[in-house]
């Protein structure tokens, strides 16, 4: 256990003395909604439990871990933990990235709607699709689950037909795309 | 043990979290002044030797200096670009990108001279870092990322990289979901990541055009007062060339000395209702044509400090002063102004953010007309003085650092050495051999005690 710590007070260590200052941006095709879904590996309303950094092909990652609340698309166990760029400047436990790319951020015991990519063969890393716009924040209002950030996304309300912020619209027309 | 294991981990990453952004600018340092490339010498680009879906080398080559210009070519502006054929001989693919891909503060890229201009050509590279289907998705990414000294107010190094996977004409794959970047995806991809790469930030300017379903991609012109820096591409052909906000901003870090001779200067400083700094909101000089639409953050060029190191200066106590201070450029004389305070859209954080709240917008600000600038001359400046608004939110200007009021020693760690994003060769390297030395004393000692 005590070498344990060290090792793992040496990677933390080393983690942060190298973490990326890159001051970048990304540019991304704006999808349909038809597209998010045909496009993503696994579609899930997910919330998170933990988040941590670590070391994958000698670039500092971080790992997301969160209980899987509905598989929509994909399927898999109760627990899902992916690896993304750590990017946005949010911390981690007691460790902070300080480079800026954009990537979506994630806070423990929040809820998200995830379109996720496939994982990279080579990295094992992946991102929503289309970056942010797989990348939901969930929030209950009265009992329910909504999309805050859906009047900010054209195409969805396109796609629904509608001016709705309500989770379960947006469930409902990804299952009809699934279906088709 | 272990809360001092990581507690002195933790110390050794706050050496070199000293980099800090902010809005209308993309990168600011301490002293609130944006980081530039020095335009007294052309911005090297360092295009590779590949190609682009059907567009040849040399093809690609005309098209980054046709992109560029709309940059350098803003009247008034002391902006050059200088295309350097040949340092990267090779086709950069994600099999070699390693080697001109920056992404940590050793990495030998920093201090190669090379700014380079990949071209993705399978989108290897793309799903190597975002996931595989992203790789029909990612257009490009781009910015800067070395820095002269710890000032960081000159930018000596930068990086961009352009997906050509879904470009009409690319053998290498089909692209899922009937996906294809257009000519006009590259081209505004181009122009918007450079852009980055000079030092400019988004802007919300015209958000109701853009969030309004009338524009039409095979229309041209239709949509062009949405602004290049725009969080978003919604009509890419419409926003390659730079709208006047785009032009101002520009102007405001590259532009010549008498640029502004010919036109007007509106400040003010914000506060809420309660009499605090407003910082991070909207303030925009809008004429009725949504072309005139010129807008600034407030307290986007306010000294701030990056205490907590997520990359922004939004934390409790991280603006210094002058934090509700705004200044809007570039106005025309011959106009007459509405200026109006806005929120910041809450959608507008992470990649997508207009800094320096890049971590959360704020909630309680109200949009309200604070002035209608009729006499502004060119030349002049029309000082609004102190505005009280409407608004809530308003913040406790900082002192410099955390002033340990958390109980953290976030704030004697940062006094003991302090880290430049390029300077990993000569402070930097005594930041290193300083913390290496402390550690390795504190794990000598633990192993003769035979922890």
């Amino acid at each position: 256990m005590k070498i344990k710590t060290k090792l793992f007070s040496l990677f933390i260590f080393f983690t942060i003395l190298f973490s990326s200052p890159f001051a970048g941006a990304l540019s991304v095709k704006t999808l349909t909604l038809k597209q998010m879904v045909e496009l993503a590996d696994r579609i899930v309303r997910l919330t998170v439990t933990d988040i941590r950094l670590g070391e994958e092909g000698g670039r500092t990652v971080r790992y997301i871990t969160g209980d899987v609340d509905e598989w929509i698309k994909g399927s898999g166990s109760d627990t899902l933990v992916f690896s993304q760029l750590p990017d946005t400047g949010e911390s981690a436990g007691d460790i902070q990235v300080s480079s800026k790319m954009g990537l979506p951020s994630y806070e423990v015991g929040k809820t998200y709607l995830l379109m996720l990519a496939g994982d990279s063969e080579n990295t094992g890393l992946t991102a929503p699709i289309g970056i942010w716009q797989g990348h939901m924040v969930l929030e209950k209002q009265n009992g329910k689950w909504v999309v805050p950030s859906m009047k900010t996304r054209p195409s969805l309300i396109k796609a629904l037909g509608k001016s709705t912020n309500s989770y379960d619209d947006l469930k409902s027309a990804i299952k009809t795309i699934l279906e088709e | 043990m272990k809360k001092f294991l990581l507690l002195l981990a933790l110390a050794g990453g706050l050496f070199f979290s000293q980099n800090i952004f902010a809005g209308g600018p993309f990168v600011v340092n301490e002293e609130g002044v944006a980081s530039t490339w020095d335009n007294s010498s052309a911005v090297a680009l360092h295009p590779e030797g590949g190609t682009c879906a059907g567009f040849s080398n040399s093809q690609m080559d005309d098209k980054i200096e046709e992109n560029v210009a709309h940059w350098s070519g803003i009247a008034g502006i002391e902006l050059d670009f200088a295309l350097v054929d040949g340092s990267i001989a090779e086709d950069v693919t994600a099999s070699n990108y390693e080697d001109y891909y920056v992404d940590s503060s050793d990495d030998p890229g920093l201090n190669d001279s090379l700014n380079p201009v990949i071209f993705d050509d399978d989108a290897g590279i793309v799903a190597d870092l975002f996931g595989a289907a992203n790789r029909f998705v990612v257009l490009g990414f781009a910015g800067p990322d070395g820095f002269a000294d710890e000032t960081l107010e000159k930018i000596v190094d930068g990086q961009a990289f352009f997906n050509c996977l879904c470009l009409d004409g690319n053998p290498n794959d089909a692209c899922m979901g009937g996906i294809v970047f257009t000519e006009d995806d590259l081209d505004f991809t181009m122009t918007h990541e450079i852009g980055h790469m000079l030092g400019f930030d988004h802007t919300q300017v015209n958000q109701a055009l853009a969030e309004g379903t009338n524009c039409d991609l095979d229309l041209l012109g239709d949509c062009a007062d949405i602004p290049t820096m725009y969080p978003q591409s919604i009509d890419p052909g419409d926003q390659i060339t730079p709208h006047r906000d785009d032009e101002v901003i520009a102007l405001t870090l590259y532009g010549n000395s008498t640029w502004e001779n010919t036109l007007c200067t509106v400040t003010g400083s914000l506060t809420d209702v309660n009499g605090d700094p407003l910082r991070c909101a909207d303030v925009q000089a809008e004429t009725g044509d949504t072309t005139d639409t010129i807008a600034v953050v407030s307290g986007a060029f306010a000294p701030a400090s990056d205490d907590d190191g997520d990359g922004y200066t939004d934390g409790e106590g991280e603006c210094l002063s002058d934090c509700g201070d705004f200044t809007l450029r570039g106005l025309d004389p011959d106009l007459d102004y509405t200026i109006t305070v806005k929120s910041i859209d809450s959608s507008w954080t992470g990649g997508s953010s207009i800094s320096p709240c890049g971590t959360g917008q704020l909630s309680g600000i109200k949009e309200e007309e604070i002035s209608t600038v009729t006499t502004c001359t060119a030349g002049g400046t029309v000082a609004l003085g102190t505005v009280q608004t409407a608004s809530t939110g308003g913040i406790k200007e900082g002192d410099g650092g955390d002033g340990d009021d958390d109980g953290d020693t976030t704030e004697s760690v940062r006094i003991g050495c302090t880290l430049s994003l390029t300077e990993q060769v000569d402070i930097p390297l005594s930041c290193y051999l300083m913390t290496l030395i402390l550690f390795g004393l504190f794990l000598v000692k633990r192993v003769g005690e035979g922890v």
